[in-house]
């Protein structure tokens, strides 16, 4: 019997991955959804010379709710167990993501006041920031 | 330079064959993973150089107040700081890798000469 516990754990172990976290099917679905919300305001800004705020705000919020549930299941997975190299770099993709959801804040601010338009947009680099914890979480799929 | 093993045949006679399949492994993993941190790195600096000259121009011209372009720079800020992070990231991304070539060459090695699959 001792032996089974030992076999197992040693197999489980070599099974676990060392220096990044296990992938996370949600946090990835979550920032996806949070990037097809930004890639219809950027198209939306580009399409349309003068837009209302109201015409964001539904995506925005939408970009926010998803981008929120993501910060919630990275932060939980980068303090829990695993190793310190995995909790790390766990931590580096919660990260990420806070730094996304503060430039989405960033943007929908802008656009309360009217001065977003395509280029504030890019020049805010809203979509490239948030595209980094996308690529991250998708890194994890082994 | 020692080059990857094919893994499908890859059988070791010596200690010091089995050294130089791992060294070709690793080398390929670290070579490719440095050249796509690198390359995405200087991606990042080029595109930050560009908008920052047009917030600078934009400024200049009077197109946009001196908030909009304190916010521009902020979150122009903000976005180096995520691709160093994800720098920082890849470096745990390419460990990962090591470790995964390391053994699978090992595992593959011991697979030609026994027929047994390990599942370590």
């Amino acid at each position: 019997m001792r032996s089974i516990v030992i076999v197992s754990a040693f197999i489980l172990a070599g099974c676990q991955t060392v220096f990044v976290p296990a992938y996370s099917e949600d946090i990835h679905s979550q920032l996806a959804s949070a990037s097809e919300d930004l890639q219809r305001i950027q198209v939306t800004l580009r399409d349309t010379q003068h837009h209302e705020a109201a015409d964001l705000e539904p995506t925005f919020v939408d970009t926010l709710t998803h981008l929120g549930q993501a910060s919630a299941a990275s932060n939980a997975r980068a303090q829990s167990g695993g190793t310190v190299f995995a909790r790390r770099s766990g931590t580096i993709i919660a990260a990420n993501v806070t730094r996304c959801e503060v430039a989405v804040r960033g943007a929908l601010q802008a656009s309360r006041e009217g001065s977003l338009d395509s280029g504030a947009f890019e020049r805010l680099f809203v979509f490239e920031t948030c595209n980094f914890p996308k690529m991250e979480e998708q890194l994890l799929q082994r | 330079m020692p080059q990857p093993p094919d893994l499908t045949t890859f059988k070791p006679n010596s200690s010091n064959e089995l050294f130089q399949g791992i060294l070709g492994q690793v080398i390929g993993i670290l070579g490719a993973d440095w050249a796509k941190a690198e390359a995405e790195l200087k991606a990042d600096l080029h595109l930050l150089a560009q908008r920052a000259f047009q917030t600078q121009s934009l400024l200049a011209g009077g197109k946009i107040s001196v908030t909009e372009a304190d916010r521009e720079l902020h979150f122009q800020e903000v976005f180096l700081n995520s691709a160093l992070a994800h720098f920082e990231f890849m470096a745990y991304v390419t460990a990962q890798n090591v470790l995964d070539g390391v053994f699978g060459v090992i595992r593959a090695a011991i697979k030609n000469w026994t027929g047994i699959e390990l599942n370590f």
